[in-house]
């Protein structure tokens, strides 16, 4: 009974066991070998379908560089028999026909030469500079350096010197590179080195909207500092902005990606891609707080200079309280698609907010540089490469409809710092995000009422727009302040964010009923006083009342400390800057040494390689090698002569040194025991015997130089037995070395054999150095059996 | 047809450019996929683009004489006129006169007959559906609170937890399903819209279950979720071969 539950209870413990290792080994085993199998498979069709496409690619751009060559063969009489009758017209669609067909078959050509066979071994990448950057390249090359003779003839640019050009943009603008006079320098200490003139003429192609659109905020961009001078006649319209340069941002991206491991941006990268972002919404900030909208925010606009991004191109500045309708102008993919729907629907500019489409570019601008690509569609747009969800979060919410995003540039800029702050972007929450706890509504509600109550903004805010400015609106622009009274002389500077400043500011409104009487106290900088006393006294019982208005200066402290802080935020970045772009200053000088050393080295290999010697010279050069070789053998031939003579006399020298060492007793034989049983008795034994007739006949035998020993059995040769063989210079040099003259080899017999008798080599220095000639007693191969007993006679 | 449809072929009849500019946001990036399918070795990007413009533009002629009686889907519609810009265009490069002193609607009618399933090309029509199904995510993403749709991305589309949502975005494990819910039945009525305004036949209708997206939640993420990633790569795919054009 008991060992029938037993077994019950194994069998189920091994039905247990069997179904475990069923469900735990088994199962994984097939599923991988599955998976396995499958791979396999996979890549074999992949493999397939590689070699599949490279043989059927090349054939079919075989046959097409074929077909082309056969056109161009049958289009090509055709368009010199119409050459030849003149009829131009047609030659020349012919010949265009004929460039098409050359085109194609250079492009097809190129496949199969070099395209379809590198793909085909997964090098397509080596043709990425080649197919995609060489011709980025070449499309933006500059134009001419100098405006047309038209533009010269009228009246060119006074003051300014051009000394080169850059690409023209959508507008179809020329763009000037151009450097300052000195009397235009004259006086403004921060006038830039250098300048660009966007230069329209209706003569080139320009069209009157595009002028009334360019100029429409131009006199609110001269208030922020963005442009310098403009000009208008009735051939011409120009401005003049300060010039910055470097690459734009798109470019700049293309390099992060290439040096990133693909994955995405790393934290170096990362920081760094965010200090440029944030210097873009610092420069955004000052246009929507001087009443402007960029509306052209895209990478190609972001210059990219000493580690800081200006914003360039306002070809579309808009005043934000515009009257006009909005337009659909911008850049695909960087422009809010809302706009556009907007634009469609006839809204007005003012009714909208344009701060609010520039904040959603810097989070298309901001994707572009994340992911390498364009926002495929706004707020949808997927992240495929990795990088930190806050900051995701902000690409996103910059992009949200136009209600949910940002309100403010502070407040994506608040958000940012948080991210480039971390010590670990990527482990910062969203939730972390100033944005999510509510600060950004009121920081929104901050710039608003700012905003209002600034009558600077507000004056700049309508520069431009339809609304014709108020009586007490002045507007600042360069060298001077103009009014609705006129223009007055006043100096004018540029603070570091590059807004114009004036010297001093513009006067506060006159009270109402009177106009007080001024006195200028310094004619050069335009400041005065007013004189009227019941003004002063007025302005002195609004000091007391200031005074007493303890809330009012406590609010005033609090602002004062907000700008501090945002000065020194300001500090840091710039020093942050400054500390990175001496960074990259280093780098890119090393870049560029190591660039030019690289250079200069294939420049001589270049230099070396395309040498080919004419004909002439090569047979100058053949004819003149030979003769040397002619004139040099005999003196080569003498020269070995005499080296061996030289040799030789050194031999003697060498034995006479060794005479000497020996004291004139005889020559040293250094004793080589190689017997296999040398350290047997007997065999000693009949080696001691050995070495004592060497002595008796006036050879000093050397059984101790352990050195010597060493030195020679490594320069001897092993199967060297034989003493009439010619030495080995080696072992000559050994000997020399250690003053031998010669060897005292005691080996098993030549045969090879186990033999115990000694079979003894003597092995001398040079022919001549035998001191004790005749020896006929010394033991040679020949008598040495004689010589030596063997073991029987003992 | 249903009311929506016909709403909307109204309102591209009378020049509605908000109509005409859905179109172009909606079923774009489909067309300009399918005419470089076609056109592939032929025609190059801008031409692609150009010819995508061309398809609204006739399309825009022939939708005073578009019959609704005749049930030809939306898509094959569309296709059709597709199609036959892209053959006018091949036509005028091989200097051929084929086709010439004939209307855009002669070739219409011919794609016109009473669709009988999904047969002019299975891939064409699985992305006019996915289309649709992107308008009606885009359409929801404006209507519900900016959290509420991140929420909804995050776990849907991201494919993260619940728990990690939550946590990345400091609120509780039941708000997140809140959040979810709340825009899962908004996601609801918008794609019922949009697939009526976009469909012609009542086949088109039905191909929202056909997807998956069924009444069941998880059937629903999983299935919409799915739609956008693969919408997402096509719209990628156009936006790459767009950029090589600048």
């Amino acid at each position: 009974m008991t060992y029938g539950i037993l077994s019950i209870l194994v069998f189920c413990f091994v039905i247990v066991v069997v179904i475990l290792a069923v469900l735990f080994l088994i199962v994984p085993l097939l599923r991988g070998i599955g998976w396995l199998i499958g791979g396999f498979f996979k890549s074999l069709g992949w493999l397939i379908g590689h070699v599949f496409e490279f043989i059927s690619g090349m054939l079919r751009d075989t046959v097409r560089f074929v077909g082309a060559l056969i056109a161009g063969v049958v289009l090509l009489p055709v368009m010199l028999l119409n050459v030849v009758i003149g009829r131009w017209s047609a030659a020349g669609h012919f010949g265009r026909s004929m460039k098409r067909e050359c085109s194609v078959a250079g492009v097809c050509l190129y496949r199969v030469v070099l395209q379809r066979p590198l793909r085909f071994l997964l090098l397509g990448g080596l043709l990425e500079g080649l197919e995609q950057r060489v011709d980025e390249a070449v499309l933006a090359m500059p134009p001419a350096d100098q405006p047309t003779r038209r533009a010269w003839r009228s009246g060119q640019f006074d003051g300014y010197t051009i000394v080169g050009s850059l690409p023209s943009g959508g507008s179809g603008a020329k763009l000037y590179i151009a450097e300052p006079q000195p009397h235009k320098r004259a006086g403004h200490r921060d006038f830039p080195k250098r300048v660009v003139i966007k230069y329209f003429t209706l003569s080139d192609g320009s069209t009157l909207p595009q002028i009334v659109r360019e100029s429409r905020a131009l006199e609110a961009a001269k208030q922020l500092g963005l442009v310098l001078e403009h000009g208008m006649d009735e051939h011409r319209f120009f401005y003049v902005m300060p010039y910055h340069h470097g690459d734009h941002l798109g470019i700049i991206t293309r390099q992060l990606h290439g040096e990133s491991d693909g994955q995405g941006l790393g934290r170096g990268q990362l920081a760094e891609v965010i200090s440029y972002i944030e210097d873009l919404l610092g420069t955004l900030s000052r246009y929507h707080r001087g009443g402007l909208w960029h509306k052209d925010v895209k990478p190609e606009n972001l210059i990219v200079h000493d580690g800081r991004v200006h914003l360039v191109d306002l070809g579309l500045v808009t005043p934000l309280r515009s009257a006009m309708t909005l337009t659909t102008h911008g850049t695909e993919y960087f422009r809010d698609p809302e706009m556009v729907r907007m634009a469609i629907r006839g809204v007005k500019v003012h009714q909208v907010d344009g701060a609010k489409f520039d904040i959603y570019a810097v989070g298309a601008v901001l994707y572009f540089i994340i992911e390498g690509t364009f926002p495929a569609h706004g707020g949808l747009s997927t992240f495929d490469k990795k990088s930190p969800e806050a900051l995701r979060w902000i690409i996103r919410r910059a992009m949200a409809d136009y209600n949910k995003r940002y309100e403010t540039t502070e407040q994506v800029l608040a958000d940012l710092e948080i991210v480039r702050a971390a010590a670990d972007p990527f482990a910062v929450k969203p939730a972390e995000l100033p944005s999510m706890r509510g600060p950004g509504e009121v920081a929104a509600q901050d710039f608003e009422s700012e905003r209002a109550d600034d009558p600077q903004a507000q004056v700049v805010a309508s520069a431009g727009s339809p609304k014709p400015p108020s009586d007490e609106q002045r507007v600042k622009i360069w060298g001077a302040y103009v009014g609705p009274e006129g223009v007055k002389a006043g100096r004018v500077t540029v603070d570091d964010q590059g807004v114009g400043v004036g010297a001093q500011p513009p006067p506060p409104p006159a009270a109402a009923g009177r106009r007080p009487k001024l006195r200028v106290t310094n004619w050069w900088t335009g400041a005065y006083q007013a004189q009227d006393r019941r003004i002063a006294a007025d302005a002195a019982a609004a000091a007391a009342a200031a005074a007493a208005a303890g809330p009012a200066l406590g609010r005033a402290a609090r602002e004062f400390r907000g700008q501090a802080e945002v000065l020194r935020r300001r500090v840091r970045n710039q020093a942050v800057g400054a500390r990175r772009a001496a960074r990259e200053q280093i780098k890119t000088a090393r870049a560029r040494a190591r660039e030019m050393h690289r250079a200069a080295r294939n420049h001589r290999r270049q230099a070396l390689d395309q040498r080919q010697p004419s004909p002439m010279l090569a047979f100058l050069a053949v004819a003149v090698l030979l003769a040397g070789a002619f004139l040099l053998l005999p003196l080569t031939t003498e020269r070995s002569g005499r080296a061996e003579a030289q040799e030789l006399a050194r031999l003697a020298e060498a034995v006479a040194a060794a005479r000497a060492h020996t004291s004139g007793r005889g020559l040293s034989l250094l004793l080589v025991n190689d017997h296999p049983a040398a350290t047997d008795p007997l065999v000693q034994a009949k080696v001691n015997k050995i070495v004592q007739e060497h002595h008796d006949q006036g050879w000093v035998v050397l059984v101790d130089n352990r050195d010597a020993e060493v030195a020679v059995r490594k320069s001897l040769p092993a199967g060297m037995v034989d003493p009439g063989e010619p030495m080995p210079p080696l072992l000559i040099k050994t000997l020399l070395r250690y003053n031998l003259a010669g060897i005292l080899r005691i080996s098993s017999s030549p045969g090879g054999g186990e033999s115990p008798e000694p079979y003894v080599t003597r092995i001398v220095v040079g022919p001549s150095v035998d001191p004790m000639s005749p020896q006929p007693d010394v033991p040679t191969d020949d008598n040495v059996d004689e010589q030596v007993p063997d073991s029987e006679d003992r | 047809m249903n009311t929506l449809t016909t709403s909307f072929v109204k309102r591209l009849r009378d020049r509605d450019d908000a109509a005409w500019f859905e179109l172009w946001e909606v079923f774009g990036p489909v067309l300009r996929v399918q005419l470089s399918k076609w056109g592939r070795g032929r025609i190059g990007v801008e031409t692609v683009r150009d010819l995508t413009q061309e398809t609204l533009a006739a399309l825009s002629d022939s939708i005073d004489r578009y019959d609704p009686t005749r049930g030809a889907r939306f898509s094959t519609w569309l296709l059709a006129i597709a199609k036959h810009a892209l053959g006018d265009e091949i036509d005028r490069r091989m200097a051929l006169k084929r086709g010439a002193g004939r209307k855009a609607i002669a070739f219409d009618e011919r794609y016109m007959a009473k669709a009988s399933g999904i047969d002019a090309d299975r891939v064409y029509e699985q992305n006019v559906f996915r289309a649709k199904v992107y308008a009606a995510i885009r359409k929801t993403e404006p209507e519900v609170d900016f959290l509420q749709f991140q929420v909804y991305r995050m776990r849907v589309f991201d494919g993260q937890s619940g728990k990690q949502v939550a946590e990345q975005l400091g609120v509780s494990e039941p708000t997140v399903s809140r959040h979810l819910q709340r825009v899962r039945d908004l996601l609801r009525r918008r794609l019922a819209e949009t697939i009526a305004t976009y469909s012609f036949t009542k086949e088109e209708q039905r191909e929202v279950q056909r997807a998956g997206l069924s009444d069941d939640d998880l059937m629903f993420d999983d299935a919409l979720g799915e739609i956008y990633h693969q919408q997402s790569r096509l719209i990628l795919e156009d936006e790459a071969a767009a950029s090589q054009a600048f």
